[in-house]
């Protein structure tokens, strides 16, 4: 156990513990980290003396601690309020299953990663694999490879075409930066596209004219070895803002499951940039983009065949996969009226994944437009175009295993989307009904239509009801049609298997039927229901198909391929509910059940495999979060999760609590102290799998400073 | 070769010495910020009331005299009401002493400069502005839902932990009073309604 206090991102006197990345540029990273913390403490000594010389006349202005009245009306505009207005919950208009994580629950929850902060949403999945790994999915299926969520970030798509998933080791930005993120479980409405079957989450930056002014943060802890980010927002000129960060942190390992020190040590630097200018009254442009470089620490079991003829080895490997990437995305907004605006969005998503099975390169372009227009009094119609071109290089590992490839190993798949929407109001304030749907080509099934309908009635200002059917199918990705891949499969790994694509592989399909309610019976109470009921058909599952004979007594290599031959139902219910006890506590509770049953479609399908797919999901979730405010600036944060267990997985149910103590001395300087997995000291969230070694979660201490100026 | 330099000192001097600049920061800061502690989110906003109101173009019909009282109504509940009311009483605005008076049940009961509207009160905005449309009472939201649209003038809304307001610049003018244009300038946004209510 280390502890390691950190101001700004410097350590004190004590034993480095950068472990097993490549040793020069391990030693490079470390040397780089703390030279720029250097600097930048620096710096900020030399402003703050600069600041204090350049204004005497502001001491004498200053107003004693207390009386407001007397500082001239732009200085009020600067001072940051202590507890800030928490707004009334509005009772929403949309007619889907929506949770707002909110800045604020993010600063509260102690989350140092976009993954981690997803826990607070009801109806999400959330398991941490390793440091660096989640399997995160909504309503089901979830897995390190989970497909049928669509995640965006201020609207470029970070699902990889390599699986339709996500690597949520990428996917971040400074945490302060992140207005909100909004969770749409189930099919999202039809502007987004083929891949948002069982949810969109969107994540949502705050425009750079409400982050002026510098910001530095840092921290460290026991599992949270070191962190530290600075963000500078300026004005470009009158209208135009921009702002910049630079932020890297540095994960220790977990344990595996044997007690054992894991290799999943993980670390990255990220810099971006954000600029958003009002040219005029009616147009809005906003550019904005992201680079990193970084590493995390895997291990994962492959199968080898080091000679030919066979025998095949299952070996395990552990080393670091080497991730780089980065992104430039413009975006144009033009309001023809309070009623008609259309919005132009283009971007360039790059990313490089390296590790010691698997390398792939990745190009992705991908042109949106939308426009929204009134049709006579009682109608809003919003249709939009688009078009993605993503090119990838996919290799074999530095091992040259030759465990992993894909056939072919570079290609370039176009998506041609188009939608359309009506919404009709059918009684004004009262009765609303949408309509639409969303076209697609892709290169791998062709044509794809995804109607839905919607209907809300909102039968007074407390509460209102919706309800919805539709239609959303997960398009198939390189994984389904291109893969050669030695099987290897927890727990033996051997018998050997190898695993292909299926150029014949077909969408995967849904039909939901959803229904919802929100009701804020009193000021202080909200309640928010959502049910579903999802018909699903052409699942995709691996099959057997065949063999290849070893000489004996040499086992024989069994073939599988992936094939549509599942369909199944599944409902459950999300309810969420918030409670202000008082003006200074506010209690926030959800529960998540979820029941699935599947049924394979052909008789080739391993028998279990049902069983297997529904048992990757918990039944049962449910979680308690409190936030209080207490005098002197100080509050008490704590958030308790129940997840059940996972029978495909051999995960146990556990309980988890986090907990954080923030206080804030002076004016825009923070302290914070979060405790997390309080109860356990180490805990399992998720089971082995393809190419997936879970890690035991450790409890995880750590301080963080922030400082606004 | 170690990422860690071979002399253990000259890593114990470095790091002593970025050590002491964070404590000599931290100092500073702490002096600097000692000019003005940290507020609370209504002393903010009672601070900016007060400035509306030096802000504004009375008309003359609102005082009698250059002594007369301007009267800072506060229809609901409003949570640090004491704290509120404490930082309002005994000041002058333009030679006119404030005084403070509460409407608990939202609707204003009596003359009114500037009508703060509390959230308590939100589903009553229609009825309350509407009692007071006709008269030169500058209304104020504490960051109400569609309050601009709803006729209100001044709006508050917190923005990244600050506290900004938004204005109705043709809801103020429709009563007679002008608000400076100091004002406008420092809105995070202003609304001119194209066709009346």
């Amino acid at each position: 156990m280390n502890l390691r206090f950190v101001f700004g991102g410097g350590a004190l006197c004590s034993e480095g513990h950068l472990r097993p990345l490549a040793g020069k540029a391990r030693d490079q990273q470390a040397w780089r980290f703390r030279s720029v913390t250097w600097a930048g403490l620096l710096a900020a000594c030399l402003f703050q003396m600069t600041a204090k010389c350049a204004e005497p006349e502001a001491k004498q202005k200053a107003a004693p601690s207390g009386d407001l009245t007397e500082i001239p009306i732009e200085e009020l505009m600067n001072i940051e309020v202590v507890s800030p207005g928490r707004t009334p919950q509005k009772v929403s208009q949309t007619t889907a299953a929506v949770a707002v994580i909110t800045q604020e629950e993010i600063r509260r929850s102690g989350a140092r990663t976009i993954a981690e902060a997803l826990r607070m949403a009801p109806g999400l999945d959330v398991a941490r694999i390793d440091s660096s790994r989640w399997a995160i999915s909504s309503r089901g299926f979830n897995d390190f490879f989970a497909n049928k969520l669509l995640v965006l970030m201020d609207g470029r798509s970070v699902y990889t075409p390599l699986f339709s998933g996500v690597f949520w080791d990428v996917q971040d930005t400074l945490l302060e930066d992140i207005d909100r993120i909004e969770v749409i479980r189930g099919p999202g409405a039809t502007l987004w596209g083929a891949n948002a079957v069982n949810g969109v989450i969107n994540i949502i930056t705050k425009n750079s004219r409400n982050t002026q002014g510098a910001l530095i943060t840092g921290g460290a802890g026991n599992e949270e070895t070191g962190f530290g980010g600075i963000r500078y927002g300026g004005k470009l000129g009158e209208n135009a803002y921009y702002r910049a960060y630079v932020k890297y942190f540095n994960h220790d390992d977990f344990v595996d499951l044997t007690g054992k020190d894991g290799a999943d040590e993980w670390q990255m630097w990220r810099t971006g940039f954000r600029t958003d200018w009002k040219v005029s009254e009616t147009d809005a442009l906003r550019l904005q983009g992201d680079y990193y470089t970084g590493a995390a620490g895997q291990q994962v079991t492959v199968l080898v065949q080091p000679t030919f003829p066979p025998p095949v080895f299952a070996r395990t490997l552990s080393g670091s996969a080497d991730v780089s990437g980065g992104n430039v995305l413009a975006s144009w907004k033009h309001d023809f009226s309070d009623t008609s605006d259309m919005g132009l969005q283009m971007y360039y998503d790059r990313t490089d994944r390296r590790d010691r099975v698997h390398e792939e390169g990745r190009d992705t372009y991908d042109l949106d437009f939308q426009h929204r227009f009134g049709l006579g009094e009682r109608q809003e119609i919003l249709w939009g175009l688009g078009y993605r071109y993503t090119q990838d290089h996919l290799r074999d590992g530095k091992d040259g295993t030759g465990s992993i490839l894909f056939e072919p190993d570079s290609r370039g798949v176009q998506l041609y989307s188009s939608f359309l929407q009506d919404e009709i109001t059918l009684w004004p304030d009262r009765l609303k009904f949408t309509v639409g749907s969303k076209f697609e080509h892709n290169d791998y099934t062709g044509f794809e239509v995804q109607p839905n309908a919607r209907l809300l009635w909102t039968p007074d200002e407390k509460q209102s009801i919706w309800a919805a059917v539709s239609r959303a199918v997960r398009t198939p990705a390189r994984f389904e049609h291109n893969l050669m891949t030695w099987f290897a499969q927890p727990p033996n790994f051997l018998p050997p298997a190898i695993l292909t694509g299926n150029s014949d592989f077909e969408s995967e399909k849904l039909i939901a039927y959803e229904l919802g309610y929100r009701v804020q019976p009193l000021r202080r109470v909200s309640f928010d229901v959502a049910g579903f009921y999802n018909v699903y058909d052409d699942l995709r599952i691996i099959a057997p198909f065949g063999s290849i004979p070893s000489p004996p007594p040499l086992p024989a290599t069994t073939l599988y391929q992936v094939e549509n031959g599942m369909k199944g139902e599944t409902y459950g219910i999300e309810i969420a509910t918030t409670w202000n006890p008082t003006d200074f506590w506010k209690l926030s509770a959800g529960y998540t059940f979820l029941e699935m049953q599947m049924h394979r479609t052909q008789a080739t399908v391993t028998p279990g495999t049902a069983e297997y797919l529904e048992g990757e999901s918990p039944q049962h979730q449910f979680q308690l979060r409190s936030y209080l405010d207490l005098p002197h600036h100080v509050q008490l944060d704590s958030a308790a999760y129940y997840v059940d267990n996972l029978p495909a997985r051999h995960v146990e149910n556990y309980i988890r609590w986090d907990g954080r103590l923030g206080w804030q001395p002076v004016t825009n300087f923070d302290i914070s102290f979060v405790v997390q997995n309080i109860l356990d000291d180490r805990h399992q969230e998720f089971g082995p799998g393809f190419l997936v070694t879970p890690m035991q979660i450790e409890r995880s201490y750590f301080v963080q400073l922030t400082w606004r100026f | 070769m170690n990422g860690h330099s071979a002399q253990p000192w000259r890593r114990c001097w470095r790091n002593a010495s970025l050590f002491s600049s964070a404590l000599f920061l931290l100092a500073m800061l702490w002096s600097r910020a000692a000019e003005i502690g940290p507020a609370t989110e209504y002393q903010v906003k009672a601070a900016f009331l007060y400035n509306f109101a030096r802000f504004i173009d009375w008309p003359k019909e609102n005082f009698a005299t250059t002594n007369s009282p301007i009267v800072f109504g506060f229809a609901g509940e409003l949570p640090f009401q004491n704290e509120v009311e404490q930082m309002l009483r005994g000041k002058t605005i333009n030679s006119h002493p404030v005084v403070v008076t509460r409407f608990p049940d939202g609707l204003p009961t009596g003359p009114a400069d500037v009508l703060f509207i509390s959230r308590s009160e939100r589903h009553h905005l229609d009825q309350i502005l509407r009692a007071v449309r006709s008269k030169p009472t500058l209304t104020v939201g504490d960051g109400l839902d569609r309050f601009l649209q709803t006729g209100g003038m001044i709006n508050f809304v917190i923005e990244d932990r600050k506290v900004r307001f938004e204005i109705n610049a043709t809801s103020a003018e429709k009563t007679g009073l002008k608000i400076s244009s100091k004002l406008l300038r420092l809105a995070v946004r202003v609304q001119e309604d194209r066709a009346a209510q």
